[in-house]
Parts: structure tokens; C-alpha cells; sequence
């Protein structure tokens, strides 16, 4: 590399933009320590009533003070408590009441000034509480991770021994560890030995005290130390004879669900909040469960938490606290600031999305960015709308454009211009799999699927009715390709579990072996999905196969035995599935339908469809869904933004599932156009939308704008006519316009990251060596920078200047005037260079291969 | 099976009035003469021309020395050749796998001269050189005025060739890989045009239309309007892309012409239509459907033969039995004699509008020809008839206009509980012991009992419906007859003192139990057909071939042994043997029946290969042929 190279200072990442954020008015703000009690507004306790049920019941109790600014902070530890009768209770640590006796009394709380106070009542007072084992040894179990998914709730248990995830079906659980047997994941048989891992005659002999305490060899490691408090009852518990219950055990209130307080918190880097955690029981009561439970913070560089639930700040950031007990999973959602901000300025909005991104923004005390400058929306709007950077002239053009309305109007312009077509038939066919795959190639079939993709887009197609037509696709219509890929069609389980993994965001996958371990889906509900794809055939060979659904969900023709063909049988139980939604109503034969058609029109018309469908989309434009990964929607996954993926969805679906309408709605909101400049307050978020993200070019685009800005188009030839000589792309073509992408070589695409579209396609942006090797050697590179029609050798012939060249550049791969000290040092560097040539090939090859370019910010 | 064969002197139709020979100049060749095989003809260009005109063009191909006929099957076109030289050989990495080793490719100059009465359409063009008779080419005379593509490249928008006002036959070549041809060209607001490109075997053409309105980009963006590949493949079916696009506003077009996945090459030539829409919805269908015979070839399982009321009536043409028979002829009756119903016309029963209830399904008597059309997706059409102890029934299905497998008709008869009793799904177990179903144009079947029994008409998905998804669904007795009788060889070059066997393959449908007599008419003098027998491989059983005496015809193999004496005289011109084939039934003789036109020439010893069957390209080629005289 020339010296020139190794001495380019390295492209500044928008250096302007930071440096510009604390100029701009509108977001000033100060920042400092957590206010003084002069700001102190309220105080409330949570929760404000409790029922105190058996001997030695408590509850934990939070105090919340809020501020002028309506921040709120835990005091807890900082109040006094007192209780108005101790004969009904008493205090124990911090904000805990435990029940003395009979009655109602009030817990009073003082801080600062202001009090507060909430009911107390106690019954049973002097009866210590039914044993269950659901509620003592469950919950000892969950808090001690046995029953995570990670260890005996994992699909196949650890050892032969399974327990449910959380104590979810703890009769089960119960006879597994009382009556022995190993687990086998595809029968109900129990395999041997059948041996307890109880000892009610010596119950330190138990296996179930032995391995978690480390007496016996343990993979989970030491779980429960000897002479605990939870050791000592589950001995207890064994010694007793390990019954299910005890005394009338057996007719207490199940529980029914969980809560969390608070939901949702902003805590300062060092605080830390007490957690309380409540079952809602079946008979309508409520029990503090704080102590039955398992927390765990997702982030725990961010946030931390003890076996109480006490959550402590660590950095700043946000974290989800995953509480799961009694068969059940909460969530809250804490953030953490480095430092508050006493006045939170208005922010100006330009619709509903900023409404929600920006309330959590200031809930979360994280300031946006500022808004972006022309140069930098215009570079990201153009690649998020239609793949590719603007040309110099429409920049210059931009951004000496004084109209106040020209983002909205650039919009308008992308959003109907051939490349948004082509951009967006790219990215659909990516996710619905578009390819000519080595075996079974027939390419008529996957470019007739890819123009019907690209028929949709350029006619703005519903995308509900898209997605409807492929799911029900039948015939030889360009959409039933979709399922034949490989000349057979896939299993109807695999047929089942793509399409609502693309349509509804969610993986059901799981539940094909077994009841799904973090969420509520059920192998019969896997199955009775599956079923819907049971009656599909293929009639006809290569290259006439059509695609049909059974009629009436009969064998068609069984001239030959096919006993099994067209029932989709349950693969524990044997028996035939009927086509039955996730809803449980089942879809038969009748009329001139089909179930195949029924389902695509429960699917589209269901809420997971728009909410997975914007969600989707949401991610091309920000870099993260709502919910991310964007089809992974389960309960332990939850949206960061639910109001806001509630509304985008429902926006989605009053017009029409019109994406030209979804983009325009994302591409002019102040929250799309926030500069990727960082401020003080929102450096660590990577989840609020505070700023824009940079993220790295997918290889389509990347190498379309490598190719723009060198001014050399790519070629691609393909492997499918070797017979009668070659094929290929025509002159000029783009690589996101590539049909069947799979069939076309270009090493630049496959090092780069092009998926092989054999699943839904999974992009990895991260970098690797051997796309470091491919920048420093790679053709694609350095045969582009310097050939007849090559940007910066047209430039060079046509005597401009160094300056202007530069300019030049800056202009087509940064979309953006260079500083005046870049094109100084740029100039003075080029003048040190032996060669004019060499330097200006090495500029180019610098600004192609800087992050600035490769990535969109 | 029994042979005779006749002397080209005793065949008194005038065939060779149809086949028009030019005679060459002698001519120069440019490399020692090579006869030791037939042509290859590889392409041509142009791919043909207008009525009236003269032009140059060039045969691309192999084996072309002492070149100095072409031949038509059709009148109207006179070619002369030019010249001959060999082209320059491309360079070894440049060289498809598939041709190394293969002889010098030469190019043929030609002069062609389109009678201006010639009809427009396609034929078929071969070359004859002293090593024999190539396959074909297909030629097309076009009435409109015809654009010879000029600029060696305008694979951009910007590069557009401009061309003249429709309408218009434009001639040009995707000369290499990943080419593509715009071309530029105005209309007014609300005309409507039809496109379409013809091309040869190795090309696979798109047809793409753009308005070249610039985009915020880049000014020489254009916008992609229509888009035409023909994607559906069907044996029956035309792969060439036609495009009908009505323009909403005056001004300049362009047309862009390019190959399937961008293949191209010398052979890559096309030719490309442009002409308001209704014009040539009304023109030629082809002036050659039937290979210049004047017979139309038999067709038996084919979605798209013609199913008339006069149907019984042909099928008694290809049977052996006189007595005549009634039509409401028992099984039992029948049984003894084989002998067909006597002729009546059926009777055409309209289904569409039919009341869509399974329980007011229409009745009828039985033969009924049934037409109607799945009118809206998960359409069914019914009708009821009765059926005694042994009756033999066929049922043919036509798709008039939409076909398989856009139109996948799904026949269902069901008895009086609703029980199955038969589909024209045919599925077997394959070798990789999956399930092939295949839907089938026919399928016969005898009652067990008597009944009442219900016939269900629709497609098999339940998704499509309209006015294109017509039927015609015959239901008539069964006739023992003979059905299709095929034969691969499209052209034969014998030489003289050698032996060319010749495969025949005769369909026995509806329990046909005769005999199918096979002759040739019209050998050349010193050639003569004997019976043979031939070895056939041994097939590997299939798994499970279904019910196949339904779906299927019975077939048996025969084979002619062509033998050329030594001294048979050399056929300056091919000769047209015709195949015909008679049904025998217990000592009657039946009708006798072309089969099949075939080319023959007899070539001197010197060309020592023969060419007995179609090579893959050749058969390819020929195949799309055949489609492309089939009517739009």
C-alpha cells in the first residue's frame, strides 16, 4: 500500500455531528445528581393492599417518590416505616411487613415530608400454611435454576432427569423425582432405572439433595449449598414422607399468573430498586411471590440482581429482568442513567412514532440526537428507500436546496422511482427465498416467482394480500414455486413453520419435539398447524409440477397404497391431526375452500401478521426490530416499543398493508431522521431510537455503491448454460437487480455475506478476515479504480484539480462536501506522492474502504 | 404386425409439388470436402422474411461441403447459396464443453427469395448436402416490413436502436453472452401492441417493455413497463414470449429482446414483432401444421385434440370391425365382438350456469359430450348418469383454451353413497418411492355394478376459476382401436448397401387386441423395408405403477430394417416415405392410416454415418418446432 494510503488520516466518523450536538438549542439540557427533596412531588407505596394469609405471611413493600419532572426513584431504604397496630403485624427488613395476628392495620411510610400508607390485613394468622410442593419445593426449584431451560427443563432434561420450565406442571415434576425413571423425548415411557431421587428414610441420601449440593458428581455445578435454608426444607420435605401436599393443600388457590413491580424503571448508574413480584391466585386473591422466584437480568452489564429481586445499577444502559416462577415469566424493563436530567426539553415530533419513541426516551432520561443534517438523511434515506448512495450532482443539488419541505418531498420521489422497485423485489425475495438451487434447478420457476415479487412491488400491492396469495399459493402460479424448491415438497411441518416464522414473527419450531420450553405453544398446536400443509401434493413432473391441495382432504387417486399419505400424524401420540389454527378451531373440508386458503386468511388477517410485518420491516430502516431478532416474538423476547409496534401495526393495517405508506410514515419521522452523532446521555443506547445506528451495507448494496462510486459496473456471469456457452447478467445490471441471485458468481458477493437463501436468509454484517484480505487485495477493490470510464480517471483526463476530485469523492461515496481541513491534508498528501496517479487511485481506494462508506449511518 | 412396402413409383400423390428445391451453383469449397456425415444445421440468420422480398442471409452449421440445396416443406421461398467458408475458430477457453472435438463450424451465404403470394408463418428449412439431409430450422415469412438490427451494440436504454414505424419484423442476434437489444419506438395514447420473438432451440427469449422516462438517479433509467418469458412449460406449449400492453400516453417506447439467464452466441439469432394487437390475432396460424402433409396426425391423450360430435365416427376409422353395432350396446354384448357402436352424433350438453349443488347435478344419457368452464375458483360441474353390470365407458377431456398446467382438469366420479369409483389422477410409487400423481386427458373404465353414479368436473386446485377454464369432457363407450403410433426419427439418410433400423411404437387403446399392420409408401428405387426384431433393455420394474390399464395405453414395439441395395442410386432430394398403419382384427383388415411423413435420402457410400434419430439439440429444435406451428 503507498504511502499516501498509510498516512490518510483515518475518515473521520461524522466529526462535525458530534462536535455540532451541544450547539443546537432545542436539546439543551443540564444534567447532574438526583434532585434534591424541594422537588420531591409524591409519594406512594406499592403495593398500596395486601392480604396477609397464614402464620409468618409477608410482603414486601417499595416506596416510590416522585419528582418535579415526573421521575420516579425507590426510597425504599431511605423511609421510615412504622405500623399503625403491631399486634396485626410487623416489620421486618427493609419494606417487608410480616403478619403477627388477626386484623387490619396500616403501614405508614415517611420521606422527606411526604407520608404515605397502604392497607394491611391479616387472617389465619395462627396457621402455618398447607404444604404444596408446587408452592415450597416448585419454587426452590425455579429460584435455583433446576428447572431452567438451560438445564432439566432443556428438551431432553440433563441426566434422564426433566423437570417443566418453572415449575409449570409441578405434578409432573413431582412424580419425576419421587418415582424415578429416565426421560426418553419421543416417548411417555419411563426408561430405566426406575429409582426415586428421594430417600424418605435418609433423605441426605436423596439424589435430589446430593447432586445440587456437589456430594455427587453435578453438570449444573452447586445449585443449593448444604445447610441452607432451601436445603433444609427440601430435607425437611422428604423426611415428611415428599408428599404432593399436606393438610388441605390440595384445595389452595392455584396460581394463575405473575406481576411485577415496577414494570418498567430508570434507575442512576450505582442505584439499585427493590423488585416486587405478585401471583394472582385463582380465587381472586393476591400473595407476594417475591421470594418464590427466579430473576435474571438480560443485560447484566447493565443491571444486577440478587436472589430478593433487588436490582443494582451498573452502567448506564437498559436491561429486561426476566422473573419467572410457578410456571410463569414477567418481565420488567429498567434502565439505567449515568446521570438525570433535571429539565427534559420538548421535543418537536412529526407523527405518532416519535410520540412513543420520545416518551421513552424521557422516561428513560435519554436525550435524542439531533436531527440530522441534510447530507446525512439524504445518504441514509436513499439507501434505506432504494438501496443505493445518491449520485454527487443530486447532492449538491440537496443540499443547496433551501425548500422546507424537501425531505418530504424526496421521500415521494424515492418512493415512486424504479430503484425503490428494485430495491425492495430485492429484499422480499431474499425473505421469501428466491433461488435456483443446485439440485432440482429449474430457473423458469424461481424467476416467474421473482417477477411475481416484483410485480407486487412495483403495483404496491397489498401486503396482506401478498402474503395471503403465497401461503395459499396452488397451481402453477408464480407463487407456489415457493414450495418447490428442491422438485418435492418439503415436509408439511417445515412448510408450516417457515411460513409463520415469516408471516407472524414467531418461531414454533420447538414445539415440533415437544410442548415449546419458553413459550405457550404445544406440540398439538405444532401438529394441527402442520396439518394445513398435509393434503399438498405436487402433480406432474419437472418442468409442468403444479401444486394442489387434496380435494375434500382425500386422497386423490389412491391407486397406490399411500395409507399415511395425507394425514398428518401426531409423532408422539400416532394418531392424525386435523387442521386446526393456533386458536384451537379446527378448518375441514368443506365448501369450495380449502384449509391451506383459510389458514393464509387467518394468518393475514390476525394482529401477529401486521405486528410481525412492521416489525420486519421497521428493522431495514433502523437496523433492530421493535422486537429483535424480528421473528422472535415470545414472551421472553419482548418489544421494546410495545405501544409503538401496537400502533405501527394498527397504521398498517387501516391503510391497507401499504408499504409504500409503512416507509413513508418511518422514512419522515424525527425519529428516523435523528442523527447518528452520540450525546452524553445516550451513548450505550442501542435500544430507544435515540439515535440513528450505523450499520454495515448488506453485499448487494455495498458492491452497487462501490460500483457507483468508481464508475465501474460489475459483471455477472452464471453457471447455467455451460451447454450452450455462457449466460449472464446484462451490462449495467445491479447486483440487488439479480434474479436468482444464487446461480450468478461474484466472489465479492459470497465473502461479503450474500445468504445462500436454502433458509431464511440471516445476514451477518460483522467483519472477518477474509473480507479484511478482499479490501486490501480483492479485484472487486482495486480493478475498479482506475480503467477507462472509472470516475477518478475520467476526473484525472479531464484536468480537474486535486480539490475537485476530491470533492468529487466525497461527494459520491460520503454524500457530503469534504471539511476544509480534509481536502487540505488530502491535498497536501496527494502533492507528497511521487505519483498523481497513484495517489488519486489510493484516495479512492481509501474512501471506498472506509466505514464511513461501507456503512449506513 | 404385418409389412409391405411399395416403390416411390406406385405413390401417385403429387409430394414433391410441395417441397420446394433450389439448386445450387457449384461452388468452391473452402476445405477439402468432408461427407462423411449429414449436416448439422446450428442457426440462421436472418430467421427469415418478408413476402416479396430478397435478402441475404447466412446458415450457420457443420458438415456443410458440397452444400447446394436447401429445402422448404412449404412453397414460397427459393434459396441460392453464395458461398461457403469456414468460420474462425474461437479460442480454446472459449469453447463450450459440449463442442470440443467437433468439426469446423461453416458458414453458409445464401440468397432467399420470398414469392410475394408466399403465405406468412413458419416452415421448415433443412440443408442437403451429398452426405444427406440436416434437421430442421424454422423459417418465417412475415407480411409486415422487416428491420435488420444495425448497431453492433445498444444493450443500454441510452443505446436504443431506433426503429422504423410499426408494424414491423425486426431480424437481429444476442451475439454473446449477457447481451440484450433495446430498441426504441413511438405510439399513441391507448394503442395497444402485441410483442412476440421468435428465436431457435438454444435461445430461451424475454421480451421486457420500458418507458425511458429517467429516473432521479440517473436520466437514462427507464422505467420497466411489461415483462414476458413465458415461464409455463408444457410439452404442447410455446415457450416464446409474447406481450400484449396497451400504452396510456403518446410518446417514445423501448423494447428490450434477451435471453433466458443471458445466454448468447452466434446461434442466438430472433426475430421480433411488433404489430397492433387485434392484426395479428388475425394472422397466419401456421402454413405448416402438419409438416406440408395433407393429413392431420392422429392424437389420442392430448389435452388439446378436438373432441366433436363426430368423435365415434373417427374412432370406428381406426378399427378392423364393419357390423355396425348399437350404440346403447350392452357389455355383454359387445364383449363378443369388439365391434364398435355404430356412429351418432353425441349430443353437446352445457354445463356452465348449472346449478352448483351436488344434489341438482344434471342428468344425462350416456355417450354425452360435456362443455363447460370452471367459472370461479372451487367451481365444480355435475352430472348424473346411469351405468349397468360391465359397461365400458371412456372419458376424453379437451382444455380448449387454457391448458394443463395452468388448467388442471380434475375428473371425480362418484356412485350413489358418494364412494370414489374413479379420477383421472393417476399416481404411482416412483423409484425414489414417493408418490407421482399425474392428471390424464383419458381414462376408461368398466362398471362392476349397475348404479347411478355422478361425474365431477374442476381443477384440481381450488384456487382458479374464468372464463379460459373451458372443458370438453366426452364420455362415450369404449372402442377397441388403434391408437397413437409413434416414431422418433424425423428424417432418415440411408446409405447405400447399408441396413438402418427404424423403431416403431404402436398405443393399443381400449383393449385392442388386433394386430397394426405397418407399410411405407414411397421408397426410393433400391430401397426396401423388412420386419425386424430388436433387442429393448430391460427396464427396472417400477415400484408401484398405480391402476395403469386406465391412465395408459397398451403399447407394443416394432421395428423396419431400411435396407439400401449397393446400387440404389444416390436421391438427389428427399424423398417423403409415408408410415401407414393398419388395424387387423380376426383376418379383417381395417382402414389404412398415415402415420407419419418421413424424409429419406439415399447418399453414396462415402458418407458412411447415418443419421437415424434426432440428436438432443436436433430433437430439441425439433420439438420447438412443432410447437411453433401450433395456432396461438
Amino acid at each position: 500500500m503507498s504511502k499516501l494510503v498509510s498516512r490518510l488520516p483515518q475518515i473521520p466518523m461524522l466529526p462535525t455531528l458530534v462536535a455540532g450536538f451541544l450547539l443546537i438549542p432545542a436539546l439543551q439540557s443540564t444534567a447532574g445528581p438526583e434532585p434534591s427533596s424541594s422537588d420531591l412531588l409524591s409519594l406512594r407505596l406499592a403495593p398500596d393492599k395486601t392480604t396477609l394469609r397464614w402464620k409468618d405471611a409477608s410482603q414486601q413493600f417499595s416506596v416510590v417518590a416522585t419528582f418535579a419532572g415526573g421521575r420516579e426513584t425507590d426510597v425504599t431504604s431511605r423511609a421510615e416505616f412504622s405500623l399503625a397496630d403491631p399486634a396485626v403485624a410487623r416489620l421486618g427488613s427493609a419494606g417487608r411487613v410480616v403478619a403477627a395476628g388477626d386484623g387490619q392495620t396500616w403501614l405508614k411510610v415517611t420521606f422527606a415530608s411526604l407520608k404515605a400508607q397502604a392497607s394491611v390485613v391479616v387472617v389465619d394468622s395462627a396457621r402455618p400454611p398447607p404444604f404444596t410442593y408446587e408452592k415450597e419445593i416448585g419454587a426452590i426449584l425455579t429460584r435455583r435454576g433446576c428447572n431452567d431451560v438451560a438445564c432439566h427443563a432443556g428438551v431432553k432434561g440433563q441426566g434422564g432427569f426433566r423437570l417443566s420450565i418453572n415449575a409449570a406442571h409441578p405434578r409432573q415434576d413431582y412424580d419425576w423425582i419421587v418415582e424415578g425413571g429416565v426421560f426418553q423425548v419421543l416417548t411417555d415411557e419411563r426408561g430405566e432405572p426406575i429409582v426415586p431421587r428421594v430417600d424418605t428414610e435418609a433423605p441426605e441420601s436423596s439424589l435430589l439433595l446430593r447432586k445440587p449440593s456437589l456430594e455427587v458428581a453435578h453438570g449444573g455445578g452447586l445449585r443449593l449449598e448444604k445447610g441452607s435454608a432451601d436445603y433444609q426444607a427440601i430435607a425437611n420435605w422428604i423426611g415428611r414422607g415428599a408428599p404432593y401436599h399436606e393438610g388441605n393443600g390440595g384445595d389452595l388457590p392455584k396460581v394463575e399468573g405473575l406481576e411485577v413491580f415496577p414494570r418498567e424503571g430508570l434507575l442512576q448508574e450505582g442505584g439499585s430498586r427493590q423488585l416486587i413480584v405478585t401471583a394472582l391466585l385463582s380465587d381472586g386473591t393476591r400473595e407476594d411471590y417475591t421470594h418464590r422466584v427466579r430473576f435474571e437480568s438480560k443485560q447484566q452489564e447493565v443491571a444486577e440482581l440478587d436472589r430478593q429481586g433487588l436490582v443494582r445499577a451498573l452502567n448506564p444502559g437498559e436491561s429486561n429482568i426476566l422473573v419467572r416462577g410457578a410456571g410463569y415469566e414477567v418481565q420488567s424493563r429498567i434502565g439505567v442513567v449515568a446521570e438525570w436530567i433535571h429539565d427534559y426539553p420538548e421535543l418537536p415530533r412529526a407523527n405518532f412514532i416519535d410520540d412513543e419513541v420520545f416518551a421513552k426516551l424521557r422516561k428513560f432520561n435519554i436525550l435524542p440526537s439531533r436531527r440530522s443534517g441534510d447530507a446525512e438523511f439524504l445518504r441514509r434515506v436513499c439507501l434505506d428507500l432504494t438501496g443505493r448512495m445518491p449520485p454527487a450532482g443530486r447532492v449538491r443539488e440537496f443540499l443547496a436546496d433551501p425548500d422546507p419541505q424537501k425531505r418530504e418531498k424526496l421521500i415521494e420521489v424515492l418512493l415512486d422511482s424504479p430503484e425503490f422497485v428494485d430495491y425492495w423485489t430485492f429484499r422480499l425475495a431474499d425473505l421469501f427465498r428466491v433461488a435456483v438451487f443446485p439440485v432440482g434447478i429449474n430457473p423458469k420457476w424461481s424467476q416467474s416467482y421473482w417477477e411475481w415479487i416484483r410485480d407486487a412491488v412495483a403495483r404496491n400491492r397489498p401486503y396482506d394480500r401478498v402474503a395471503e396469495e403465497r401461503i395459499s399459493a396452488q397451481g402453477y402460479s408464480p407463487a407456489s414455486r415457493h414450495y418447490l424448491p428442491y422438485l418435492v415438497l418439503p415436509p408439511p411441518e417445515n412448510m408450516m413453520g417457515e411460513e409463520i416464522r415469516v408471516f407472524m414473527g414467531r418461531r414454533l419450531d420447538c414445539a415440533q419435539c415437544h410442548d415449546h420450553p419458553y413459550e405457550r405453544w404445544t406440540q398439538d398446536q405444532f401438529w394441527g398447524m402442520a396439518a394445513f400443509f398435509g393434503s399438498m401434493f405436487r402433480l406432474g413432473a419437472n418442468p409442468e409440477s403444479v401444486v394442489f391441495d387434496s380435494p375434500d382432504g382425500r386422497e386423490v387417486a389412491a391407486d397406490v397404497p399411500s395409507p399415511t399419505e395425507l394425514r398428518v400424524l401426531h409423532p408422539r401420540t400416532g394418531q392424525e391431526v386435523a387442521p386446526t389454527l393456533l386458536n384451537g378451531t379446527r378448518v375441514a373440508f368443506d365448501g369450495p375452500g380449502f384449509p391451506r386458503g383459510e389458514m393464509a386468511k387467518w394468518i393475514t388477517s390476525h394482529p401477529y401478521f401486521a405486528e410481525a410485518s412492521v416489525n420486519r420491516f421497521w428493522s431495514y430502516f433502523f437496523g433492530r426490530g421493535i422486537v429483535d431478532p424480528v421473528d422472535d416474538f415470545r414472551s421472553n423476547n419482548p418489544p421494546t416499543h410495545p405501544e409503538l409496534l401496537r400502533r405501527l401495526a394498527e397504521d398498517f393495517a387501516r391503510n391497507g398493508y401499504d408499504l409504500r405508506h409503512l416507509f413513508r410514515r418511518i422514512a419522515r419521522s424525527r425519529t428516523y431522521q435523528l442523527s447518528s452523532a452520540v450525546n452524553r446521555t445516550n451513548r450505550a443506547d442501542r435500544l430507544n431510537y435515540s439515535r440513528a445506528l450505523s450499520r454495515p451495507l448488506d453485499a448487494e448494496i455495498l458492491l452497487d455503491a462501490i460500483c457507483d462510486v468508481t464508475g465501474v459496473p460489475e459483471t455477472y456471469g452464471n453457471w447455467l448454460h455451460k451447454k450452450k456457452g455462457r449466460g449472464g447478467a446484462p451490462r449495467g445490471t445491479r447486483a440487488v437487480q439479480l434474479k436468482e441471485t444464487d446461480i450468478y458468481q461474484s466472489t465479492f458477493l459470497d465473502t461479503f455475506g450474500r445468504p445462500n437463501r436454502f433458509s431464511i436468509p440471516e445476514r451477518d454484517g460483522k467483519s472477518n478476515l477474509t473480507r479484511a484480505l478482499h479490501l486490501l487485495v480483492g479485484s472487486t477493490y482495486n480493478e475498479k479504480l482506475w480503467a477507462e470510464g472509472a470516475r477518478v480517471y475520467e476526473l484525472f483526463k479531464g484536468g480537474a484539480s486535486d480539490a475537485e476530485i476530491v470533492e468529487e469523492l466525497y461527494l459520491a461515496a460520503f454524500s457530503r462536501f469534504p471539511t476544509p481541513s480534509e481536502v487540505e491534508e488530502l491535498e497536501r498528501l496527494i502533492a507528497q506522492t511521487p505519483s498523481r496517479e497513484q495517489a488519486l487511485r489510493d484516495l479512492q481506494w481509501a474512501l471506498i474502504t472506509s466505514r464511513e462508506f461501507a456503512e449506513n449511518h | 404386425m404385418a409389412l409391405s412396402s411399395k416403390p416411390a413409383g406406385s405413390f401417385s400423390r403429387g409430394w414433391m409439388v410441395t417441397v420446394l428445391l433450389v439448386l445450387l451453383q457449384p461452388l468452391p469449397c473452402p476445405a477439402e470436402a468432408d461427407t462423411s456425415g449429414p449436416p448439422e444445421i446450428l442457426s440462421l440468420f436472418p430467421l427469415g422474411g418478408r413476402q416479396g422480398e430478397a435478402f441475404q442471409g447466412t446458415l450457420r452449421g457443420r458438415g456443410l461441403e458440397g452444400a447446394r440445396q436447401l429445402w422448404f416443406d412449404s412453397g414460397g421461398v427459393r434459396a441460392t447459396v453464395l458461398g461457403l467458408r469456414n468460420e474462425e475458430a474461437p479460442k480454446p477457453e472459449e469453447t463450450p464443453r459440449s463442442d470440443a472435438g467437433a468439426k469446423p463450424v461453416q458458414l453458409l451465404s445464401l440468397r432467399f427469395q420470398v414469392d410475394p403470394t408466399a403465405q406468412p408463418g413458419p416452415r421448415s428449412l433443412r440443408a442437403i448436402t451429398p452426405g444427406g439431409l440436416s434437421h430442421p430450422l424454422t423459417f418465417h415469412v412475415h407480411a409486415e416490413p422487416g428491420h435488420l438490427e444495425s448497431r453492433p451494440s445498444h444493450d443500454l436504454a441510452s443505446e436504443a436502436e431506433p426503429l422504423p414505424e410499426w408494424p414491423l419484423a425486426v431480424h437481429g442476434t444476442i451475439g454473446r453472452p449477457a447481451e440484450v437489444d433495446y430498441y426504441a419506438f413511438s405510439v399513441s395514447e391507448g394503442e395497444r401492441l402485441r410483442f412476440e420473438v421468435r428465436s431457435l432451440a438454444l435461445s430461451d427469449m424475454a421480451i421486457s417493455l420500458y418507458e425511458p422516462a429517467g429516473s432521479w438517479f440517473s436520466p437514462h433509467r427507464a422505467r420497466r413497463l411489461a415483462f414476458s418469458d413465458e415461464p409455463v412449460a408444457y410439452p404442447e406449449l410455446s415457450t416464446e414470449p409474447v406481450l400484449r400492453y396497451r400504452f396510456g400516453k403518446s410518446g417514445r417506447y423501448l423494447v428490450r429482446v434477451s435471453g433466458f439467464l443471458g445466454e448468447g452466441g452466434p446461434d442466438h439469432p430472433y426475430l421480433l414483432r411488433i404489430a397492433r394487437d387485434a392484426e395479428r390475432d388475425k394472422e397466419e396460424a401456421s402454413v405448416s401444421a402438419s409438416g406440408g402433409s395433407d393429413w392431420e396426425p392422429w392424437r389420442e391423450r392430448s389435452w388439446t385434440r378436438k373432441l366433436g360430435t363426430d368423435r365415434m365416427e373417427a374412432l370406428r376409422a381406426r378399427t378392423a370391425l364393419p357390423p355396425a353395432t348399437p350404440m346403447k350396446q350392452s357389455a355383454e354384448e359387445q364383449a363378443g365382438t369388439q365391434g364398435p357402436p355404430a356412429p351418432e352424433a353425441i349430443p353437446v350438453i352445457e354445463l356452465d350456469g348449472a346449478p352448483d349443488e351436488a344434489s341438482e347435478a344434471m342428468e344425462v344419457t350416456l355417450p354425452a359430450l360435456l362443455a363447460g368452464t370452471i367459472e370461479h375458483p372451487g367451481d365444480i360441474d355435475r352430472v348424473r348418469f346411469a351405468a349397468k353390470v360391465g359397461d365400458r365407458v371412456a372419458l376424453e377431456i379437451e382444455t380448449p383454451r387454457a391448458t394443463v398446467p395452468i388448467f388442471n382438469p380434475y375428473l371425480k366420479m362418484v356412485d350413489a353413497e358418494g364412494a370414489e369409483v374413479l379420477t383421472n389422477v393417476h399416481s404411482i410409487l416412483n423409484a425414489n418411492t414417493e408418490i407421482e400423481k399425474q392428471i390424464r386427458p383419458k381414462v376408461i373404465h368398466s362398471f362392476p355394478r349397475a348404479g347411478e353414479f355422478t361425474l365431477e368436473i374442476r381443477d384440481i386446485t381450488a384456487a382458479f376459476g374464468g372464463p379460459s377454464m373451458a372443458y370438453r369432457v366426452l364420455i362415450r363407450p369404449q372402442v377397441p382401436h388403434m391408437g397413437q403410433i409413434h416414431l422418433e426419427e424425423d428424417h432418415l439418410n440411408l446409405v447405400a448397401g447399408r441396413a438402418t433400423p427404424v423403431s416403431l411404437v404402436t398405443d393399443q387403446e381400449e383393449h385392442f387386441e388386433g394386430s397394426i399392420a405397418l407399410s411405407l409408401e414411397g421408397l426410393p428405387p433400391g430401397v426396401t423395408a423388412v420386419a425386424a426384431t430388436r433387442a429393448e433393455p430391460d427396464a427396472p420394474p417400477a415400484v408401484n405403477e398405480g391402476r395403469k390399464e386406465r391412465y395408459v395405453s397398451r403399447s407394443r414395439k416394432a421395428s423396419l430394417v431400411l435396407v439400401a441395395a449397393a446400387d440404389a442410386p444416390p436421391t438427389p432430394v428427399p424423398v417423403v416415405v409415408k408410415v401407414m398403419a393398419q388395424p387387423v382384427v380376426e383376418g379383417r383388415m381395417g382402414r389404412m392410416t398415415p402415420v407419419k411423413d418421413l424424409l429419406l435420402m439415399v447418399v453414396a457410400p462415402a458418407a458412411i454415418s447415418t443419421r437415424t434419430a434426432l440428436n438432443p439439440v436436433e430433437k430439441t429444435v425439433a420439438e420447438r418446432d412443432n410447437r411453433r406451428v401450433s395456432p396461438d
